[in-house]
Formats: C-alpha cells, structure tokens, sequence
C-alpha cells in the first residue's frame, strides 16, 4: 500500500506534466523550444531531400529528356504538317482566284466556248515565247485556237499532241495580230520581238494615236476573233520620212506570270495561206 | 545499260528545263541543261553511248520546242562530234574540255537558231540576239557546267563500274 501512493502520485504527476506540456505547446509558449529542437532535423532532411533529388534526377531526367525529344519531334513533325496544309490550300485558293476569273470572263462572252488549260512549261529555246498547256487534241483543242485569259489576248495553239498544246504568245518574234483601236478610227499591226516587247506596226501617218488608246484585236486574217483586248499603247513614235507610225503596247496579259488559260474552242480560223500568192506561178 | 540510262535522265532533264531553267532567265537568256548533259557524258572518256544520248536529246527537244528545221537536233549532234574529238584527245582535262564544248556547241546552237528564225521573218537583228539571249545564256551554261559535269562525271563512273563488273 506504502509503495502503491507514490506510483499513483508519480502517475498523476507525470499526466499533468504531459498535460500541462501540450496545453502550454497549444497556447505557443513551446514554440522556440520547439524551434531549437526541430531546426537540426530540418536540416538533416533537407540535406537527405536534396541529394534523393539529385540522384532522383539523375536517374530519371535522361528518360523524361528523350520522352520530350520525341513529343518535341512529334510536334515539330505536325507543324511541318500543317504548314504544308497552309501552302496547299493558298496554293488552291490562288489557283481558285485564277479559274473564279476566267470563268466570270467565260461567262460575259456566252457566244464562246472555252476549256480552261493550266500552263505546264515554256518552249526550251530562248529565242521563242511559246508555253505549253495540259490540254490536247483530247480536249478538242486543234491548231490556230486563240488563247486568251480575263485580261486579254494570249496567242494562238501552234502544236497539239493528245494530252498537251503549245502556244505561242503575241510576245513571240514570229507572231503577228491585227489589231484595231478603240477610240479612233484605224487598224495596225501588232508584232512581238526577242525582248519580249509588244509593238504596233503599220500605223498610217496621218492616224492621229496618242499614249493609253486602248487596242484589240480587228480579226482581219481570220487568225483572232475580233474585239479581244490586247493591250494599251504605251509610246508613239513617228517620223516624217517613214510611211508609217510605229508605238509600243503594254500588254493586258502578265506572261511571266501566267498560270490558267482559256482557248476559245469554237473558233474556226481561217487559212490564208492559198491566197498569198507566190514567187512560182 | 548507258543507253537505256539516256531515256529518264534525258526526259527528266526535258522537264526540268522547261519547267523551271527556262523561267530562270538572265536578261533574256536561259540556260541549256540538255546541251551540258550531253557535253559532260560525251567527254568522258569511258562512254561509248553518246551519239545515241545526241539524237535521243535531240529528237526530244525537237518534238517539244517551236524552234524550225530541226536546230536542236542539229546542234546536239555538232556537239557529240566535238565532244568525240576532245574525248580522243583532250582526256587529261575533261572539265576545261566540257567548258570548252558548252561554250562552242552554244555559240553553234544559238548561230544555227538566229540564222533560221531570221530567214523565217522573225522580228529580231544578230545584235540583239547576241547581246540579249547568246551572251547570258553562255554565262549561265558555263555557271552550270561545273555541278552537271560533277553529276555526269559520277554517274558515268558508276556506270561503267558496273558493266566492268558484269
């Protein structure tokens, strides 16, 4: 009973002790015991924390650099993708523009018909302005079709095979049109040359031709249908001792830049050749 | 097995020039890439085949320029003979002989085409001819002479590695 009371008494008072610690830690008066006590462990875990990461990193870092190589090629690989996508369709709504023109132009003259032909390929001579179109004799197309676009005249179909034409521009050294002029009355000659340049040859004297008279074709010859625009007149020059005017025409067409053209399917032309009469009787 | 190697070559080559090298104009020249071909396979010294690779180039480029009286297919042939003569003779330097042919079969080409457009009453002198298209296209068939001489040179010695093989 003696050695009971002071167990009990030892009990009590370490329970009021532990009480009495987590009463006076709830109220904060432990705290900077707390702190003195708590700091060294922080730092022995911090210290353990960073170097688990390091080797943490070090194991793992080099799997997640090549999962994000491979993400970053996956990635970089639909970009490319979908720019590709980008071009393709400005590609298609140019060539869209292109064909939404010809076609409102095939649409203002119904007396016409046209097929439509893109353009493949230049003459490999350098002397001669000819192109090559994706359409032949399978799309009814035969020698001396005038080609034109929305802006204006182009040339005429020179060779036909089944799947491809050849076309030679007004530009070319061996092309001429007859043309006529909008505003006053009168008919010249228009004549490509080696620069490209368009001219008007066979201009009477007395023809009174300024700078922006528009010209189109006459389709004297029977080459061209009449009344296709052709081009403005650029410069004049005339001479008093020469029997005609020459002038410079800017073509309406871009030929650097041509990519679609009509051909006017049916238009006959005519062959004058056994009417030129010869050296030969 | 070089003949049949003319036909995509050649054609490929067709399509290039006219689709691309004859857009690339330098005042109003362009380069022949055909004409180089055929000047750097037929100085080689292993090819036995270039008269074939001349009347295929020329027959093609014939069949697809306006130009008349078969000037093309004249001028390719000018060229393989020349070609024949520096491969008998010049081999140490094929490529100083290549720039030597480009240049000469060019002159020759473009005379040939002057003097037959003139006479069919195209819109052009000689001098202006020679100033606009002769001079730049000479300038850009020397500049493209060295990379398809380099190309040819290559093929043909893969080729004929292989026929030594067999």
């Amino acid at each position: 009973m003696k050695s009971k009371f002071p167990r009990t008494l030892l009990g009590i008072t370490i329970a009021l002790l532990i009480i009495g610690v987590i009463l006076l830690a709830l109220a904060g008066y432990l705290q900077p015991a707390f702190g003195v006590a708590i700091r060294p462990v922080v730092s022995i875990q911090e210290w353990f924390s960073t170097r688990f990461t390091a080797i943490y990193e070090l194991l793992t870092v080099p799997r997640d650099v090549t999962t994000l190589r491979a993400r970053n090629a996956e990635l970089e690989n639909e970009v490319s993708q979908l720019q590709a996508q980008v071009i393709e369709q400005q590609q298609q709504l140019n060539e869209a523009e292109v064909l939404y023109a010809l076609l409102d132009f095939a649409r203002d003259r119904p007396a016409n018909q046209y097929v439509a032909a893109s353009v493949i390929g230049r003459d490999p001579s350098p002397f001669l302005h000819y192109l090559i179109i994706d359409h032949g004799s399978d799309d009814g197309i035969i020698h001396g079709m005038p080609v034109v676009t929305q802006q204006g005249l182009v040339g005429v179909v020179d060779a036909v095979t089944a799947g491809a034409a050849r076309v030679q521009l007004i530009t070319d050294p061996s092309s001429y049109v007859n043309v006529y002029f909008q505003s006053i009355e009168g008919e010249a000659q228009l004549v490509g040359s080696l620069t490209g340049d368009v001219t008007l040859d066979m201009i009477p004297q007395e023809l009174n031709l300024s700078e922006g008279e528009i010209v189109l074709t006459s389709g004297l010859g029977g080459s061209f249908p009449e009344n296709i625009l052709v081009g403005q007149v650029v410069s004049v020059q005339s001479q008093e001792n020469d029997l005609f005017q020459t002038a410079l025409v800017q073509p309406a067409v871009d030929f650097n830049t041509l990519t679609a053209v009509l051909i006017i399917r049916n238009f006959q032309p005519v062959d004058t050749s056994p009417l030129i009469p010869t050296a030969n009787p | 097995m070089d003949v049949l190697l003319s036909i995509p070559i050649l054609i490929t080559a067709l399509i290039l020039q006219t689709t691309i090298v004859s857009r690339i104009t330098l005042i109003g020249g362009t380069a022949d890439i055909i004409l180089i071909i055929l000047a750097a396979w037929g100085v080689n010294s292993h090819v036995k085949s270039g008269w074939a690779w001349a009347v295929l180039a020329g027959a093609m480029v014939t069949f697809v320029s306006a130009m008349p009286l078969f000037v093309p297919f004249i001028a390719y042939m000018v060229l393989m003979f020349i070609a024949r003569q520096f491969q008998k003779r010049i081999w140490q330097s094929p490529i100083l002989a290549t720039l030597f042919i480009v240049f000469i079969s060019t002159l020759i080409q473009h005379g040939l085409s002057i003097l037959v457009l003139q006479i069919s009453g195209a819109n052009m002198t000689i001098m202006e001819s020679f100033e606009f298209v002769t001079l730049p296209s000479l300038i850009l068939n020397l500049l493209l002479t060295f990379p398809i001489y380099t190309i040819m040179n290559s093929l043909a010695r893969q080729v004929y590695r292989v026929e030594d093989d067999l």
